[in-house]
């Protein structure tokens, strides 16, 4: 998956969610030794596990991920390239959710585990982007 | 001037800060956009389960400007898989932006020539035995960081996914 652009209306903001659980639920394609280095497939539980935790995100009009693939453990990263130059990596493990961010600066910060720290913990400089690009601003009509 | 010689130069010289440290990487996981900042994806510096001993990687052009391995002949290795040889691509590094972030470039002759090693991030403590929850969040933190300095030598290919 790629975007296009960062989300401008409601309707972009959920078909890049769309395309991200789509992109998800592809994981249980991926075949033992799937990167020639002896790679597990992923489990279908963490499969579910990823669309939950997606769904946690997008609830608090988080971003969807601009990636989703999986690790040679047979787990799943997500990737979030936010305008203004902060990546979010969260690396979706059975039981624990790993998140690192990277400043524009290029800083690692090493995140504690959970939903809301991903939606906490963007640097101010991104979350004005964002704000600009109204992926957090926007209010659905009723 | 780079200088193509039939005989490789010595796998052993030391690894200077300006040289490329190149690695293969796989279409399906690796999408690469121009436009973005890292223009991959960090999987490209993840270790696999054959990286036990640090992330493998390989030297291009030595400081006395000889050819180690270009990265046509990377992407093409014998060993690698069909399946892998035909979508791959190859991205590299500068093993300064390595050193920079605290991590260790070690030579280590192999099959390949001008095979070398960035020890810190490898399976182990990733995802193997060693794993605790500091050192495989410190691999991605690592493999970030390597991403947003890599250029992409080699675009990958069509992807074959089944």
């Amino acid at each position: 998956m790629k975007k296009t652009s960062s989300p401008t209306t409601p309707l972009l903001f959920f078909r890049e969610w769309e395309s991200a659980y789509d992109e998800t639920r592809d994981l249980d394609k991926y075949i033992p030794n799937w990167d020639g280095a002896d790679a597990d497939p992923v489990p279908l539980k963490l499969i579910q596990a990823t669309l939950l935790f997606f769904r946690h995100l997008e609830e608090r009009l988080f971003p969807a991920p601009d990636s989703v693939y999986p690790v040679a453990d047979g787990t799943v990263i997500a990737e979030w390239h936010h305008p203004g130059g902060c990546v979010h990596i969260a690396n979706i493990l059975s039981g624990r959710i790993s998140i690192v961010m990277m400043d524009p600066n290029g800083k690692i910060i090493l995140l504690p585990s959970g939903t809301q720290v991903l939606v906490d913990n963007i640097d101010p400089q991104c979350r004005e982007s964002l704000a600009d690009g109204d992926a957090f601003e926007f209010t659905l009509a009723a | 001037m780079v200088t193509e010689s039939t005989q490789p130069p010595d796998d052993l010289l030391p690894v200077e800060g300006s040289e490329s440290l190149m690695r293969r990487i796989l279409k399906r996981l690796v999408e690469y956009d121009r436009e973005k900042s890292p223009p991959i994806q960090i999987a490209a510096f993840l270790p696999t389960k054959r990286d036990v001993d640090g992330l493998s990687l390989n030297r291009r052009i030595s400081n006395q400007h000889k050819t180690f391995l270009t990265p046509e002949s990377l992407k093409n290795w014998r060993e690698v898989p069909d399946s892998i040889r035909e979508t791959c691509g190859v991205v590299a590094v500068l093993a300064i932006a390595a050193r920079e972030i605290g991590l260790t470039v070690k030579t280590d002759p192999a099959t390949t020539p001008g095979h070398v090693l960035i020890e810190e991030i490898n399976w182990d403590d990733f995802a193997g035995d060693r794993r605790t929850d500091e050192s495989h969040d410190k691999i991605l933190g690592w493999a970030l960081q390597l991403t947003r300095n890599a250029v992409v030598l080699i675009a990958p290919g069509k992807s074959k996914m089944t």
